[in-house]
Order: structure tokens, then C-alpha cells, then sequence
């Protein structure tokens, strides 16, 4: 390795990526501001004077009792209960982002967890488990979820445990894989041969090599719990009115096609849900874009990467 | 007649890091049938030039000329070069296993080849395919035409390459390294095989290896290639045997050959990096003979009588000019004497069980009864070639692995049945320098964490006095003890080697085993970690496994010799003996399959082997 | 390869298990009086001592269970006391819809993404890449429910406002009256169902796609003298239909959960749909059969798949 080049940190390389990756740059920003607006949206209630639920059958309603369209006292418009939009956007992003980030967190230890196990002990473990992760993707999941509501009735905590459920094998799976061929790699067998506990190797030697993976697949999952939660909440499934959700304001705007003669109520709310996932998506590709640089050649031009092999 | 004339080529290709110059100022001419050898180390730029030929570098930036059969293939629209392709210029590359499609018959991958020139039959195109598979060697081709790849083994596989190659009557054949992935005996078989290939049909052959020795068996003209420069060129036996550029001299003797003994002269440092412009001789840095002009101006392209040339500011031919001769190190110490046996295998057998998809009992016998003797303080050799069981015994005989029956006793203290803690002392006495410097270090570590390993795992030292051992340890190996927090990535392949070796020393191991150290390294480095690995030998009293593939390596480092096939021991013997006078068969097909001479006559020594599943 | 096709079937038969015993502990073991849930709040009593008897809730758990296995496998679904109908004749009254929905949707999806993955593959970082891309995105983020409602809204509503009917609202018209028709209505529901699952697929083609095509075989495929068409689709695209396939297998759980929702956006009288309503009137036993059903039929296609898997890799068979 030729020292007139300059070596920089791993660490140094990898922010310098993502900085320069404008899409996932601005995706950031709207992220951050929507956790604000999430965090102070008792504070937008109290400024405008709506809270989430209140009716305003005067100024909310018009004459014929029709939702009213975005106008000065109503920024994004009213329901067909008179409620304020806006305010119930802001509510319904703590849901959404609540659901979302807290699912995926948990889906990724579930995931990080039987993925390691599964993949470094191998054996009859990982048939248990690899089984155990084929069953789950097996059911279908909506209707499960429809045969619980019916049982229990719906409530945050079964969305939560439902989604959760759901969501880990992605990451089990996906770690599986990884730990299965870092497994092989002779850095592990020379730490099992000075000695190393099983322990000692899956946390120095195979752990630091998967925080690319894990970073990238929790950020991706994020957009798919979300849409998720707000699926469940549009099939009345979720999250209970009148507790403000994106998916359950959808839902509204769809009874009786109501939304047809006042599009705000579907324009605001779908948006928000679309900027969120994209946002996140967006990210997560940027993260990975940053964070494992040999993906970078599906960007690149092709040649790039054959010549850099054929030159060696 | 000229089949192919390249003319001052030159091949840069813009990657993300910058321009790499992979070819500067290249020229040279392939006769009709014969075979042009162009050799070199990684990074020399060889692989490009046949991609280059081919035209397979969309994307790099081409200037000069490649004459074929009298057109400049450089001008020549990608539609007629694709007609060119395959058809009068083919090309087989090194990795058999994976060049053949998967899911594609073989018999359907040769007429796909026959009929995207020919406009003929599939009936027809089946039958060729039949007579050349024939041809090349493979039994029973009209069955076999309807397998798939994964049904053939790694020679059969490179000999349906050869024929898919070679169907169409090629004038010109370029072989990428068609022999490095290869086992010692097929290689023979499959270079023997392209000769005659290339004496039947008087298609021409552009081989391009690494492998030195080689060439100068079978190569009519060779070219020898160094950070994308033609440095020496001229008739195969001239160049190889008095060479004129000292890096080829300094090549042929860094190679452990049949006669070597003791430390290796090396070619110290390393080769340059392609990005970089070159403004004097390449070579310059690390050239013995190096003077004052060869580091400030590009050297001249010499001709001398025998028909060689060489890119160099010497005026003589570099084996004749002492100054050129790399520096032979100093004789070593004679070694007491020692009966102290560290090593003791007994009758090791491994077997694995395993039910097959009838419910019958199938047991694979990786090991069937093993026994050797290390004595202290000397180097035990294991050779053998892919799947004798080698490096399983190595990990048995490591302690990774447990065996089905049988002892092993290191330093008089049986290793297997130990418990969890004992198992973690004897760690301290043997250990154990992996083949690839790529995989044997953790990416993401730093280096000196690396190496520190082994007292953080056996809590021998902590803080600053591990940081202490461990920055001895690098000096010790050669590493530069500032480099203590880099990581993997920023160091070379022999310095990776290098970092492997010092975590072994570690722990004050007794014994050290080393499976297959240097083969996945360039010639010029494998010579400096033999060296030093003889070094440490001598100051450490060290003993030493050696496991090998390549006979001359294992016959230089060691005093005794084991030869494995098939999971058993077929030969024993001190190294002398066993080279001059091999008793059993095989070791003396291994010993023919590499001697040069062996392959000059294009073999015979061995039928060309044709079986069906591989196991 | 016997053992693999062993174990494909052995493992169908345990999710059918799993289902069939989970659907059963979370109906006749959740709390609440299952017979008079499954008889309705006004039943009398005389009707859900009725309805114990005929569910035979009164006999032991273990042998609920296997007459309840028994019964579902010889066809009888249970009885729907809302609807006054055998589950099954329930079900089979909605079957049409789902299938056509279902159907069309996958092949709608699979003729939009795969091109597209393919055509990014070929030529990345250029225009035609980014679009893919781009279509990957925003495919992959919008949520099929907002689709669906914009996808009335401007396909339906506005034309409507101004005049015309483009496309129709919503509803399901058999196929055996008017095949025009019935492709028609469902041309919105396809696309919807289709969109997201279709952007899955692109991304998944390029990726898989891009990898091979740095595989050794296709330079030798290149170093033979084909066109790079050939390269790409014979050698190229045959090697991804085995990932291909796998993805489809995990995507059909996933595809009767979105024909739920669009058959609740476009008002189509499917299974979905059903389902839906009968957790809204606490209608038990229906729950139960479309639960099972879409069990099984999951578990057959996914047989299928496996099946094809062995037809696409010769590497299984040998």
C-alpha cells in the first residue's frame, strides 16, 4: 500500500459520504422536523387553539355540515367532525413515529439476537431457527392480526407486539446470513485457537462486523412499521378513534367517500405518511451507500468496477 | 507469420481513486503456433493486456495498436470485434469453477459458442461438441456433453473450457493463469494438454502466469511484466535461464527452486502503486543494481544478440553483472542436534458420519490412521494436494479440531480429552499462521488489537505492558510499531502475513503451524517471509508444521518431509532422500508434474484422469 | 433432492399445524363464552345451549381440536349464524373476486418490475437507472391504501367532475358476464396491488441482476462472442430466476393482506373484504374459515414455488 496516498479513519470516510449524499442530507432534516412537530404538537394545539379532538360544529363545519377546506383558522382544513386537521396531524405523528421507531428497535434486537445465534452455532440450532423464521414468514399476517382484534379488540400494545412479531425475521434472516460466511472467515478460527470463548468471538470478532447491516435494515425498517401501523389503523384495527392516527384520519376520509368532495383530507395526511417512508427509505439507502462502499458499484458505472479487478 | 502485433500499448483505467496506468508502452509479437509466455506478479498489468486484446475493458482508455491478422483490433466497431470473439481469438481464464454457467448443460454451452458463428445445425453443432470434448480428453463424451458443471471436477472443468475455446479453430488462444487454481498434477496434464492443442491446430497461445518455471519449460518467446512496464522480452529459454533485467533475475532466484537451501536473496519492498506516474525505471527502488540515471530517467530498450531485450540502463545482461545479483544473506548457524520430540501424532483417524438421502449410513474418511514425529527446533513438512486431509490435520493436531481416534501429544501431554481450562494452557505452546492474509485478520480491528489478542484472551498482560509486547512483536516480524493502530485494509499481503505471524509468537509458542503461509503471496514476497520465518526459527528455537501444496517451498523450509494422499500417509522421509529417491508412486508423480523438464515433454507420465461425480 | 421435497411437505404440513391451532386456542380457549359469541348477543339461551352442542364445546379440548381439523378438512367450514350460510358457501360466493384480483395483480407486477430491474441493470448510474430507481422509491413508500384513494380520486373523481367516467368506482363485475368489464373494474384495484410489490421486484432484479453480471461465467459468455443481448437474458436473467422465485414464495403470505385493504378501498365484495366486516360484527366462525383457508392456499403455493426452485437450479438435483 503505497504510503503517498492519504489514509483516512473508516469513521472519517464514512461521514464524509454521507454528507455529501444531498438526497439522504435533506431526508435527515425532514425527519428531524417531523419529530419536532411530533414532540411540540401539544404546543401547535395550544397555538392554535384546537386540540386534537375537539369538534368546532360552527366554524368547523359548513352550512350543509361538510368539512371546511384550508382557510385562515383552519390551516389544513377541518374533518367531517369539524376537528382540526393540522392538530391532528401533529398528534398522529407521535403514533406513527412512535410505532414505527419502537417496532423496529425491537425487531432489530429480536432479529440481531436469533440472527447471531442461529448463524454461529449452526447445527440443529439453526435448523430450529431458520424454521422458527420460515413459519413466521409463512402466516399470513393480516388476517392473523384480524383473528386477534376479534378476540382482544384493538389497542396500541397488540399493534405493537403484532408488528414486532412480523418484522424480525427480515433482520434474522440477514444477519443469518452474514454471520454464516464471517463464521468461516479464518479470523475466527485463529481467536478459537488462541483460546477465545464463544462469548468473547461473537461480540470482538463477528459483532463489529455486522454494524453496517444493522444500521442500514433497522433504518429500513422504520417506513415498513410505519406503514404497517397505519394499514392496521385504516382497517379500524389500530389505534382506537378518536386518537388521532394517519391511517384511522384515512380511514374517515374514506367512509362514504368523503374525501372526494374535501381532497385535504386525504392530500394531507397521505403525504405525510409519504414523505415519512420516503424519507426513511431514503436514508437507509444513504446510510448504506456510506456505510459499504462496496454496494457503491451498483451506482457507479459498471466499468468501474471491473477495471479496478482487472487491474490487479 | 505475425498472428498478433502490439504496438506501444497503452491502458489507463479511471477508477474512483484515480487513474490506474496499467500498461505503458507496450509492445509486442505472437508468431503463428507458438506459444508467448508473459509473466509476472500481481499489479503488473498482465491480466489487462488479454482483457485488452479481447476487448473487454469498455471504459479504460486505449492508445497504441493490437494488429490481428492484419486489422487494428483498437478501430474495429464492437460488432465486429464480438465477431472476432470466440470465434478467431478465445480466451480461458483462471477459475474453472466459476467460468462455466451453472445451470447450463456443457454440451449446451459449447454449440451456444459453435452456432454464434457458425451458421449450422444444432445437431450438428452437438456432434462437434462431442469430437472436441473427446479430443481434450474427457470420456464418454456423448454422455457427459449433457452435464452440468458441478458434476465435473476442477481439470475436467478447465479441459471443457480448452474445448469450448479451441471448437472454432482459433488463431490465437489467450490463457489467463488456466493452471494457478489448479491441483500440481492436473496442471501438468492440462499444459501438456494446450500443447498439443497448440501443435495440432497451429493456433498460437498467449499464456500469462506467474509461475516463472514454467514458462521457461514451454514458452517459445516470454515477456516479463513489472507495475505495467515490458521490462524483458525475448526467446523463453534466454530470458529465463540468463535473464537481462535484474528483476527477472531477481525473481528466478527469490523462487525456492529445486536446489535451494537456506535463506532466500529477496527482493526487498514492494511494487508500486499504478496510480502513480512513473517518471524513472519502475523498478528502480528496489533494484540491486540500481544507478544514479536508472532514478531519474526512463530507461532505454536494450538489444542484445541472443535475441533478448530489456528496458534497463545496464549495458550488460544482468545475470552476467555481479552488481545486479540480489545480496545473499548470511550462512546460518548449524542447528544441535536434538532428539526432544515436541510433536507426536499416533494413528489419527477422522470420520465423519453422516446418513445419506436413502437412510444408509455414509461415513466420508477424511483421515485414515496418521502418525508422524516432530523433533525440537526442526521444520516437519506436509504435502500433498487439495482434499489429502492436510490442513484438517493441521487443525486436529492444533487442538480445533477433535479426531475420532488416535493421540496427539504435544511436549509429552496428550491433547485430546482435555478439559475447558487445560484445552486454554496448551494454547500457549502451539499455534498456528494461516494461508490467507486477507481473511485471517479481522477488517474491522486495528492491528495492534489484532495481535494483542492473545493476552487479552489469555489475560496474561494488560495495558501498557501488552502495548509494549505487542509493539516488540512488530519489530520483531519487520512491522513498523508506529503502524500499532491501523487497520487490516492499509497493510500489503506479506505485511498481513507478517501480522499474522507475530500474534502467533504471542503467547511464547513452542511450536507453530503453518498451513500453506505464503501461497496466496506474490514470488518476491514469499521469499522475504520464508526468509524471516527461517529467521525466527533459528533465534527462537522454534518448531515448526509446514503444509504446503507447492513441493518447492516445502522442500526448502524443511529437514523432513511427509507426503499425504487421500487422508494417509504415502511417503516419510529427511527432504534430500525423499527428492532423489522417492519410493512411493505418487510422490513421484508430484516431484514430475514439477520439474520443468517433465513439462517440456509434455508429460505422460500420468493418463488424464476422467471421473465422473466428484465426490 | 427426496430429502428436500421431504422436508418442503413436512414443513407445509406443520404450518398448516401451527395455523389450524392457533386459529383454534385463540376461538374456542380466548376468554368470553365462545357459543354465545358465535350465537350473537340476542340469541336466547335455548340457542346457544343450541350452539355449545353443535361446536361440541362441552367435550374435552383435545378432541375439539381434532373434530375441529376433521371438519374443516372434509369442507365444513363451520356455519355463520349472522348470514344465516355454511361459512364455505360464504366463501366461495367471494372467491371470484379475490382470485381475479390476486391473480391479475401478480402478473401486473411481475411484467412491470422485472423489465424495469433489468433495464437498470444494464446500463447503472445512467438516466434509465435513476428513474428505476426512483420508481423503486417511491414504490416502495407509498402506503397501497393512500394509492388506491388518490388513484380514485384523480382517475375517478376528476373525470367525473368534468364529465366523463374514466374508470369506475369500485365493485366487482364477474367475469363470465363481461369479460370487458371485469377487467375494467379491475384495472385500479391491479395497479394499486400491484404498485408496490412491482418497485420489490425492480429492486430486487437489479440488485440480483448486477451481482451475476460480474460473475466469471458471463465474461466467458462475453469472451465467446455473444451480443451483449444474449448475455444479459440468457446467461444473465436465467441465473436470477431462482431469488426470483424464493421472493415470490414469501411474497404471497404478504399479497392476500393487500388484497384485503384494496378490496376495502375499492369496495370489492372479495374475501378481504369479508374478513373485515366479520371482525366487525364479532362473526366468529367466519374469521375461522378465511383464517384456514388462506393458510392452506399460502401453503400450496409456496409448495409450488419450492417445486419450481428445483426445476431452475440443477446444482439441487444432482
Amino acid at each position: 500500500m503505497s504510503t503517498e496516498i492519504k489514509q483516512r479513519g473508516s469513521l472519517e470516510l464514512t461521514m464524509r459520504r454521507l454528507i455529501s449524499d444531498r438526497a439522504g442530507m435533506v431526508s435527515m432534516l425532514f425527519i428531524i422536523a417531523l419529530v419536532a412537530v411530533a414532540v411540540g404538537a401539544d404546543a401547535i394545539a395550544a397555538l392554535t387553539g384546537h386540540s386534537a379532538t375537539a369538534q368546532f360544529l360552527n366554524t368547523g363545519l359548513t352550512p350543509t355540515g361538510l368539512p371546511v377546506p384550508p382557510n385562515g383558522e383552519f390551516l389544513f382544513g377541518t374533518d367531517q367532525l369539524g376537528r382540526d386537521v393540522l392538530v391532528r396531524l401533529a398528534h398522529g405523528a407521535r403514533i406513527s413515529l412512535a410505532i414505527g421507531v419502537v417496532a423496529s428497535l425491537l425487531a432489530a434486537i429480536i432479529g440481531v439476537t436469533v440472527g447471531l445465534v442461529a448463524g454461529y452455532f449452526g447445527g440443529w440450532i439453526d435448523v430450529v431457527l431458520g424454521r422458527l423464521m420460515d413459519l413466521v414468514m409463512s402466516i399470513p399476517v393480516l388476517l392473523c392480526m384480524l383473528s386477534l382484534v376479534a378476540v382482544f379488540g384493538p389497542s396500541v400494545s397488540l399493534s405493537l407486539t403484532v408488528i414486532v412479531f412480523f418484522s424480525w425475521t427480515t433482520m434474522g434472516r440477514v444477519i443469518r446470513g452474514q454471520v454464516l460466511s464471517l463464521r468461516e472467515r479464518e479470523f475466527v478460527v485463529a481467536s478459537r485457537s488462541m483460546g477465545a470463548g464463544h462469548l468473547s468471538i461473537m461480540f470482538t470478532d463477528i459483532l463489529p462486523n455486522l454494524g453496517a447491516p444493522i444500521i442500514i435494515y433497522t433504518t429500513m425498517m422504520v417506513p415498513t412499521s410505519i406503514i404497517f401501523e397505519a394499514t392496521l389503523s385504516f382497517l379500524g384495527l389500530g389505534i382506537v378513534p378518536p386518537a388521532p392516527s394517519w391511517g384511522g384520519m384515512l380511514a374517515e376520509a374514506a367512509n362514504n367517500s368523503i374525501y372526494m368532495f374535501a381532497w385535504w383530507l386525504v392530500l394531507f395526511p397521505g403525504l405525510a405518511l409519504l414523505f415519512t417512508t420516503l424519507s426513511f427509505n431514503i436514508l437507509g439507502d444513504a446510510l448504506r451507500d456510506a456505510l459499504d462502499p462496496a454496494s457503491m458499484r451498483h451506482r457507479a458505472p459498471k466499468k468501474k468496477k471491473k477495471s479496478v479487478r482487472a487491474a490487479s | 507469420m505475425t498472428v498478433l502485433s502490439v504496438r506501444n500499448l497503452n491502458i489507463d483505467i479511471p477508477t474512483g481513486d484515480g487513474h490506474v496506468h496499467a500498461a505503458r508502452d507496450v509492445s509486442f509479437d505472437v508468431e503463428a503456433g507458438e506459444l508467448f509466455g508473459i509473466a509476472g506478479e500481481s499489479g503488473s498489468g498482465k491480466s489487462v493486456l488479454s482483457q485488452a486484446i479481447m476487448g473487454l475493458l469498455p471504459g479504460a482508455i486505449i492508445s497504441g495498436e493490437i494488429l490481428f491478422e492484419g486489422r487494428n483490433l483498437l478501430t474495429l466497431s464492437p460488432k465486429d470485434m464480438q465477431r472476432l470473439r470466440g470465434n478467431r481469438i478465445a480466451m480461458i481464464s483462471q477459475d474453472p469453477l466459476s467460468s462455466l454457467h451453472p445451470f447450463y448443460t456443457i454440451g449446451a454451452q459449447i454449440t451456444e459458442a459453435i452456432r454464434t458463428h457458425r451458421k449450422i445445425s444444432q445437431a450438428e453443432a452437438l456432434q462437434e461438441a462431442i469430437d472436441i470434448l473427446g479430443r481434450v480428453g474427457i470420456h464418454d463424451p456423448e454422455k457427459r456433453v449433457h452435464d452440468y458443471p458441478h458434476q465435473f471436477s476442477g481439470g475436467m472443468r478447465q479441459r471443457v473450457m480448452i474445448a469450448m475455446a479451441i471448437v472454432l479453430r482459433p488463431a490465437l488462444l489467450i490463457a489467463d493463469e488456466p493452471t494457478t487454481a489448479l491441483d500440481v498434477t492436473v496442471q501438468a496434464q492440462i499444459i501438456s494438454l494446450l500443447n498439443e492443442m497448440r501443435l495440432e491446430l497451429g493456433t498460437a497461445i498467449i499464456m500469462v502466469t506467474h509461475d516463472l518455471e514454467l514458462l521457461s519449460s514451454i514458452a517459445d518467446h516470454a515477456m516479463v511484466m513489472y507495475a505495467g512496464n515490458r521490462m524483458e522480452m525475448g526467446p523463453g529459454e534466454a530470458v529465463l535461464t540468463t535473464p537481462a533485467h535484474p528483476y527477472t533475475l531477481g525473481l528466478l532466484r527469490s523462487s525456492p527452486s529445486h536446489e535451494s537451501r537456506g535463506p532466500l536473496p529477496s527482493i526487498p519492498g514492494q511494487p508500486p502503486s499504478l496510480l502513480l506516474d512513473q517518471k524513472a525505471c519502475a523498478f528502480a527502488p528496489r533494484c540491486a543494481a540500481a544507478m544514479d540515471i536508472c532514478r531519474q530517467e526512463r530507461p532505454p530498450l536494450r538489444d542484445f544478440v541472443d535475441g533478448t531485450r530489456s528496458l534497463c540502463w545496464l549495458e550488460e545482461k544482468a545475470a552476467n553483472t555481479a552488481a545486479a545479483l540480489p545480496a545473499a544473506p548470511e550462512e546460518p548457524k548449524a542447528i544441535e542436534q536434538s532428539s526432544d520430540i515436541v510433536v507426536s501424532v499416533s494413528d489419527v483417524r477422522l470420520t465423519y458420519g453422516g446418513r445419506s438421502l436413502f437412510g444408509k449410513n455414509i461415513n466420508l474418511e477424511v483421515l485414515k490412521g496418521v502418525s508422524l514425529e516432530l523433533p525440537r527446533g526442526k521444520t516437519l513438512g506436509i504435502v500433498g494436494e487439495s482434499g489429502c486431509g492436510k490442513s484438517t490435520l493441521a487443525r486436529i493436531i492444533a487442538g480445533l479440531l477433535p479426531p475420532t481416534s488416535g493421540d496427539v501429544t504435544i511436549e509429552g501431554q496428550s491433547v485430546i480429552g482435555l478439559d475447558r481450562r487445560e484445552w486454554i494452557e496448551m494454547r500457549k505452546r502451539v499455534q498456528m499462521v494461516f494461508q490467507d492474509p486477507f481473511g485471517s485478520l479481522n477488517p474491522r480491528r486495528r492491528v495492534g488489537s489484532i495481535i494483542g489478542d492473545p493476552f487479552r484472551i489469555q489475560n496474561v498482560a494488560h495495558g501498557a505492558a501488552r502495548k509494549n509486547k505487542v509493539r516488540d512483536l512488530m519489530e520483531i516480524v519487520g512491522l513498523n510499531p508506529e503502524h500499532y493502530n491501523r487497520f487490516p485494509s492499509e497493510f500489503s499481503g506479506g505485511q498481513r502475513q507478517r501480522i499474522g505471524i507475530a500474534r502467533a509468537l504471542a503467547l511464547n509458542p513452542s511450536i507453530i503451524i503453518f498451513d500453506e503461509p505464503v501461497s496466496a503471496l506474490d514470488v518476491s514476497i514469499q521469499a522475504q517471509i520464508l526468509n524471516l520465518i527461517g529467521r525466527l526459527q533459528r533465534e527462537l528455537g522454534l518448531s515448526y508444521l509446514f503444509i504446503s501444496h507447492d513441493l518447492a517451498v516445502v522442500r526448502h523450509v524443511s529437514s523432513e518431509i511427509i507426503v499425504m494422499k487421500a487422508g494417509q500417509v504415502v511417503e516419510r522421509g529427511d527432504t534430500e532422500t525423499l527428492y532423489h529417491q522417492p519410493q512411493h508412486p505418487y510422490t513421484r508423480e508430484l516431484l514430475a508434474a514439477a520439474d520443468p523438464d517433465y513439462r517440456k515433454s509434455g508429460g505422460g507420465f500420468a493418463d488424464p484422469l476422467s471421473q465422473g461425480v466428484t465426490p | 433432492m427426496i430429502s428436500f421435497v421431504a422436508s418442503r411437505i413436512g414443513f407445509a404440513a406443520l404450518v398448516l399445524v401451527m395455523l389450524s391451532g392457533f386459529v383454534f386456542t385463540l376461538f374456542f380457549v380466548a376468554p368470553g363464552d365462545p357459543a354465545r359469541i358465535v350465537a350473537g348477543e340476542r340469541a336466547t339461551e335455548a340457542q346457544v345451549a343450541m350452539v355449545r352442542e353443535n361446536l361440541g364445546l362441552d367435550r374435552p379440548i383435545v378432541e375439539q381440536y381434532f373434530s375441529f381439523v376433521g371438519r374443516s378438512l372434509s369442507g365444513d367450514l363451520g356455519y355463520s349464524y349472522r348470514n344465516q350460510q355454511p361459512v364455505l358457501d360464504l366463501i366461495k360466493n367471494r372467491m371470484p373476486a379475490t382470485i381475479s384480483l390476486c391473480v391479475g395483480a401478480v402478473v401486473l407486477w411481475l411484467m412491470m418490475g422485472i423489465p424495469i430491474g433489468i433495464m437498470s441493470a444494464r446500463r447503472p448510474g445512467s438516466l434509465a437507472d435513476r428513474i428505476g430507481q426512483g420508481f423503486v422509491l417511491i414504490g416502495v413508500s407509498f402506503p397501497s391504501f393512500v394509492l388506491g384513494m388518490a388513484a380514485l380520486y384523480f382517475l375517478y373523481f376528476v373525470p367525473r367532475q368534468a364529465g366523463f367516467t374514466l374508470f369506475p368506482p369500485g365493485g366487482y363485475r364477474p367475469f363470465l358476464d363481461n369479460p370487458g368489464l371485469w377487467a375494467w373494474h379491475l384495472m385500479l384495484p391491479w395497479f394499486t396491488l400491484a404498485f408496490t410489490s412491482a418497485a420489490i421486484y425492480a429492486r430486487l432484479t437489479r440488485g440480483q441482476l448486477l451481482e451475476v453480471l460480474g460473475e466469471d461465467y458471463i465474461r466467458t459468455a462475453r469472451a465467446k462472442g455473444l451480443s451483449e443481448r444474449k448475455v444479459v437474458y440468457k446467461h444473465g436473467v436465467r441465473s436470477i430466476f431462482a431469488p426470483l422465485t424464493t421472493q415470490l414464495g414469501a411474497d404471497i403470505a404478504a399479497l392476500l393482506g393487500g388484497a384485503l385493504v384494496t378490496e376495502q378501498v375499492f369496495g370489492l365484495q372479495g374475501i378481504g373484504s369479508l374478513a373485515v366486516q366479520s371482525v366487525q360484527t364479532l362473526d366468529r366462525p367466519v374469521i375461522i374459515g378465511v383464517v384456514l383457508l388462506a393458510g392452506f392456499f399460502i401453503v400450496i403455493a409456496n409448495l409450488i414455488v419450492d417445486f419450481l426452485y428445483i426445476l431452475l437450479d440443477p446444482r439441487i438435483r444432482t
